[in-house]
């Protein structure tokens, strides 16, 4: 964990990240002084973690040069196919492994398209985000769902297990999403960071072409890195699903491009190579610190979208801009 | 490269300049480009209704018709002539079905799409019934809010003779008039639900008055407070959607009615001051929404112009300030009949998106088989779901909401 904090530290992007948190939280905190609450933190960290969990299975996707569009309908609908199918009267566990299993299907479907057949991963999640949405919409009827009400009403029992997985407050009131979301960082950080499979996809996303012609396993790895990500996304649509205690058909639809904007804002790059598990969940905690800040003092209609827009664009000309002043430095 | 890259940015900022020039030359259509009216346009978003609105009898008095004993197949408005289609008629005097068309923003809008097209289909049917003719129809539109293409697909189907009777929800009245004047040009009977398109030819519309829907919710939530000895000093108000005419009608209509009652209330927020946009995803609105009030421990009572409130309750709820903080709104569903129950909601106007729709659809065969003239704006009052009537109604289902 050491060795986190210190190529944290270390990194002059999530250096960067983490002054602007602090900055920007100590502006939020001047102007209403229960940004910095205990509550107010708790409840920030706990609203990121869905995006925070997409954002982790985007970033190996990024990472090896791909797109996944998908993500936020994958979100709805694995959420959506689960609460179908226990108010339909399947148990809450194989229902909780249905939607999970649906996200990891979609995400081998867009691995698919994309190498077998070929089609480039933009066009094929662009494709996958509205046949999603659309069996989304078709399974609930345009309806949402909430099973506590539905007819006949959920398990009492069977709820409140369901219930406990993103309702659960733990010891100091932490809320158990926040959980959820460390536990998954530090897996996703082991993979990418201390293996070989994240020294690859690395490898492979800096250069293809060199990739394949050391023999590296790319189809495989992408399979991989797209299930993941359908897999993760699922997850975050079931955690907020529990949370919440319902669903809609729409749900995740606006979600896709504060992930992508973690992921980014985090020091990836689109066209691969470049990633790190700790810069994403940053990022993640940068915008959902910019949401919730402005949330409390009430800034204004607009604020949010322009500031979360803003951020994401200053940070990529940040990082063109650092990367030619490195590559000048290298010449010199 | 530099060059080529300088006249390259040149021929666009070029490309866009005459663009501009020609938009701002060009005819911009006969009809002048009408006003957004100053009151309410509907709510694109996903929101449950009501069921027990009490819908006024539409308006059979202005406009005239040479011929009242069959179809009205010539009726005097303010704007003009309106004849109907010899295609329509004909379809009239050979007894064949007729298609009711109801083009709604959304119909993938949870709630409010599903509600739309049960009313839709229950007033078809209703009417069916009553007049003893075939009537078949469908809501149509697409499956999230996008205008041009909801126009577009109004178009199709008026080019291809597959309308006799449209009604409309528009998300913002401008865009709607064109295609609206263009069915009733050729012939066809036009009703407006939920949300108008004043401006343009429509015979009439449906729908609540949202000012004074939510006048009766400020009213209602400050009497509340005084009857049970409830001290509401600070308000608040919460949307889904500022921009919305709907919204801010709701919201100056909720200041005034609680100001009414308790006129020493302080907002912290204006609907136009200090307020965010909240949109529609649950996970976003339960966010902003527990944001806002950890925030502003100050405040008693919180406003929130949609379903939104029931994100407001569930926050109170879970931050422990049950006693504390209070919500009033609008819409509804079963989780906030149980808000209502507990005493952490108000009060919320139950709109009836399922009433609406079935009031275009009666109107629509009214007047093509019954030879009713209708005019103006109906106003379709809300069902004010309180602790006293929260359990008459059954939330669960469609035509309640």
């Amino acid at each position: 964990m050491n060795s986190v904090l210190r190529n944290a530290v270390r990194n002059p992007r999530i250096l960067g990240l983490l002054s602007a948190i602090v900055v920007i939280g100590v502006i939020f905190s001047a102007n209403n002084p229960s940004f910095i609450s205990t509550r107010n933190i708790l409840g920030m960290v706990r609203s990121m973690s869905s995006m925070g969990l997409m954002a982790l299975g985007l970033t190996l996707v990024i990472i090896v040069g791909e797109l996944d569009l998908s993500i936020g309908s994958i979100y709805g609908f694995a959420a959506m196919l689960t609460g179908t199918i226990w108010v339909d009267g399947v148990h809450i566990v194989p229902a909780l492994l249905v939607g999970i299993a649906a996200g990891l299907v979609i995400g081998f479907l867009n691995a698919a398209l994309s190498n077998w057949v070929g089609i480039p991963s933009f066009i094929v999640t662009l494709g996958m985000m509205t046949v999603v949405y659309g069996l989304s919409l078709l399974i609930s009827g345009a309806e949402g769902i909430n099973p506590k009400y539905a007819d006949p009403p959920a398990d009492p029992g069977q709820l409140s297990v369901f219930r406990a997985l993103g309702e659960t407050r733990l010891g100091w009131n932490i809320p158990i999403q926040v959980i959820w979301l460390i536990g998954a960082a530090i897996v996703f950080w082991v993979l990418l960071h201390r293996t070989l499979f994240g020294f690859r996809l690395a490898a492979m996303g800096s250069n293809p072409v060199a990739a394949r012609a050391a023999r590296l396993p790319v189809t495989r790895y992408k399979f991989i890195v797209f299930t993941l990500g359908g897999g993760m996304a699922a997850l975050a649509g079931m955690l907020d699903f529990s949370f919440l205690g319902a669903t809609d058909p729409s749900s995740g639809q606006s979600l896709l491009f504060p992930v992508f904007a973690a992921v980014i804002v985090g020091g990836a790059t689109l066209t691969g190579g470049k990633a790190t598990i700790v810069g994403t969940v940053v990022g993640a905690l940068l915008l959902a610190v910019l949401n919730n800040g402005l949330s409390i003092i009430g800034v204004g209609a607009f604020a949010k979208e322009i500031f979360i827009g803003g951020a994401t664009i200053a940070a990529v000309a940040l990082d063109r801009f650092t990367s030619l002043k490195r590559s000048k430095a290298g010449q010199a | 490269m530099t060059t080529i890259r300088r006249k390259l940015f040149v021929l666009i900022a070029v490309f866009f300049a005459v663009a501009l020039v020609a938009a701002a030359c060009g005819d911009s259509g006969e009809e002048a480009t009408p006003e957004p009216p100053a009151s309410a346009p509907e709510p694109p978003p996903p929101a449950p209704a009501s069921t027990e609105t009490t819908a006024s009898t539409p308006e059979t008095t202005a406009p005239a018709s040479d011929d009242m004993s069959g179809p009205p197949y010539s009726v005097e408005y303010e704007w003009g002539t309106f004849k109907l289609s010899d295609r329509i008629a004909g379809k009239l005097a050979n007894e064949e079905s007729l298609n009711l068309i109801l083009s709604i923003e959304g119909t993938g809008i949870a709630i409010f799409g599903a509600a739309m097209s049960d009313g839709w289909q229950r007033g078809i049917d209703y009417e069916a019934e009553e007049h003893g003719y075939p009537l078949a129809g469908r809501v149509i539109g697409p499956l999230q809010t996008d205008i041009p293409a909801q126009v577009a697909e109004i178009d199709s189907l008026l080019d291809a003779d597959a309308i006799d009777c449209l009604a409309f929800e528009a998300h913002e009245p401008g865009p709607y008039v064109d295609i609206i004047n263009k069915a009733v040009d050729s012939g066809i009977p036009v009703f407006g639900v939920n949300a108008d398109s004043p401006d343009s030819k429509r015979f009439a519309f449906f729908a609540l008055d949202e000012l004074a829907s939510g006048t009766l919710a400020g009213r209602m939530t400050g009497q509340w407070a005084l009857d049970n000895g409830v001290e509401f000093e600070k308000a608040g108000l919460l949307t889904g959607s500022v921009e919305g005419p709907w919204a801010q009608n709701r919201m100056k209509g909720f200041m005034a009615g609680i100001t009414e009652v308790l006129p020493d209330i302080e907002f912290v927020n204006g609907p136009n001051t200090d307020i965010e946009s909240q949109g529609w995803v649950p996970a976003d609105q339960y966010a902003s929404s527990e944001a806002w009030i950890i925030g502003h421990p100050d405040v008693d009572i919180i406003f929130h112009t949609d379903q939104g409130v029931e994100f407001v309750a569930q926050v109170i709820a879970d931050q422990g300030l049950h006693g504390e903080m209070y919500t009033s709104g609008f819409n509804m569903n079963p989780q906030i009949a149980d808000y209502i129950r507990d005493g952490i909601v108000v009060v919320t106007m139950v709109q009836g998106f399922s009433n609406q729709a079935y009031n275009g659809a009666t109107a629509c065969a009214n007047f093509l088989l019954g030879g009713e003239i209708y005019s103006g704006h109906d106003i379709l009052d809300p069902l004010a779901a309180t602790q006293e009537n929260v359990d008459s109604v059954d939330w669960t289902k469609p035509e309640n909401q």
